[in-house]
């Protein structure tokens, strides 16, 4: 392949496959659904979910690791994988498609999940709950768009950043509502 | 509206603003503080009771209520960040440039009164923000550590119960499985010699996971002593490593070779930026 061995294929199974795989597992796919697609037995699968991590952890240059998340982005284009994807809501699937195809989508939502989080709710599973989009796929869309947002910050600071604000005090507002507001509201200067 | 000075050149409204404001602060933080302890009491409970009631092996309902704590937390840092700027700080750089000439008897002597006035807000914003800090570690310290090393020993005695419990799929022959396994494993039936598939129970798998933070537990000593080493002795330290992996490898020994080169990397890396 490339002469690193940390590349070489695990019971055949290459880590664009697995990279692959592990996208449509977060999509919510079943794991016996990834064997058969690899044309593997679930045991020959789990042997090579437990080993791949492991390379990516011997792997001192991050090339491996890299190279999972670029495979794990492009799972759509995987010949075993294309075609296979777990059912969806047609709303689900049009978001889906959404956040793939629209950065301000995802910056936001990116920001409304984490705000989640500090409202004490599973971020990714309001996701999954308010627009149908599974972790798998959220993911998918954050390793698309990553290189695109760099270069954004890069050109425009102070913009991105005001952005993200607006986007935070959006979902602050919506989580404290929900909850009945913050425990210090009521403390002004 | 600071900029009134009369022919003696004072400026009793500014006097009395920086005294306001400095008292207006310190009521807020105080307000602010009370609110939060007021919290943490009555959350560290419920913390340690979540945790101990949560079944889920990655104890997700604790993380997510002490994952809303923190933010409160938070959203109280963020107000009092926000209050500062609008009323200290602009206020301070607004009041500053009122002043006459620092070279003049009356801007030498305002400027001393806006320091203090400054040092008093920045000590007391320092204050809270250690307060702060102590209320997050309370937070997240509360629940203590999992005790996986007892976890671990239910999963080796429920495995001991039911290792010979098998038998083969094609010959009905008993099957002893040999080895604790933690993911779907072909086993070889020593009568007709076919395969079967060994599947563990969740637990079982959650070794696999456990296995590292559980080999930290057991040498949380060795890194304590790194630690408190001062200097820091690096010798210390790769002690800590050798022992953890050793442990490690005792817990998952299907993983010795994948874990031994991860250490080989660890420990290289860490020569690196810690010559001998």
């Amino acid at each position: 392949m490339s002469g690193n061995p940390l590349l070489e294929p695990i019971h055949g199974i290459t880590l664009e496959d697995y990279g692959a795989a592990c996208a449509r597992l977060g999509s919510g796919l079943s794991e016996d659904d990834v064997a058969k697609a690899l044309g593997v037995e679930l045991p020959v699968w789990q042997e090579a979910n437990l080993l791949w991590p492991e390379r990516m952890k011997q792997d001192a240059t991050f090339h491996i690791v890299t190279l999972f998340g670029q495979y794990f982005g492009q799972a759509d284009q995987h010949p075993k994988f294309s075609g296979l994807k777990a059912s969806a809501s047609p709303e689900g699937a049009g978001n889906i498609e959404k956040i793939k195809q629209d950065k301000d989508f995802y910056q936001e939502l990116e920001v409304a999940r984490q705000v989640a989080y500090d409202y004490g709710l599973d971020g990714a599973q309001w996701i999954v709950d308010n627009y149908g989009i599974p972790i798998g796929d959220f993911q998918i869309a954050a390793s698309l768009w990553n290189d695109q947002i760099h270069r954004d910050i890069q050109a425009d600071y102070a913009g991105y950043n005001q952005r993200q604000a607006a986007y935070q005090a959006k979902y602050q507002q919506l989580f404290a509502e929900k909850q009945g507001g913050n425990v210090a509201d009521d403390i002004e200067f | 509206m600071f900029n009134l000075f009369n022919k003696k050149n004072e400026n009793l409204a500014l006097i009395e603003e920086m005294r306001t404001r400095q008292e207006r602060w310190f009521v807020f933080l105080e307000k602010l503080e009370a609110r939060m302890e007021e919290m943490n009491t009555a959350a560290v409970p419920e913390l340690q009771k979540v945790f101990r009631q949560d079944t889920d092996p990655y104890k997700r309902a604790h993380i997510h209520m002490l994952s809303g704590l923190l933010g409160q937390i938070n959203q109280m840092r963020n107000k009092a960040n926000e209050v500062k700027e609008e009323n200290i700080v602009c206020f301070m750089q607004e009041a500053e440039a009122s002043l006459p000439s620092i070279i003049s008897s009356a801007g030498s002597e305002y400027r001393r009164k806006l320091y203090t006035f400054r040092m008093a807000c920045l000590d007391r914003h320092n204050v809270f923000e250690d307060k702060i800090n102590h209320a997050i570690s309370l937070l997240q310290g509360a629940a203590g550590e999992q005790d996986l090393e007892s976890a671990y020993q239910e999963e080796l005695a429920a495995f001991e119960r039911i290792r010979d419990k098998f038998s083969c799929k094609q010959c009905g022959g008993n099957i002893t499985i040999p080895r604790m396994f933690f993911i779907d494993t072909y086993i070889t039936c020593p009568f007709c010699q076919s395969q079967n598939t060994f599947s563990p129970s969740t637990g079982a798998r959650m070794v696999l996971h456990q296995a590292r933070s559980l080999a930290e537990q057991r040498t949380a000593h060795l890194l304590r002593s790194y630690e408190a080493s001062n200097p820091k002795n690096p010798d210390l330290y790769r002690h800590y490593l050798r022992c953890m992996f050793d442990e490690w490898n005792k817990i998952v020994p299907d993983m010795v070779v994948e874990n031994e080169k991860f250490y080989e990397r660890l420990i290289n890396e860490y020569n690196i930026n810690h010559h001998p």
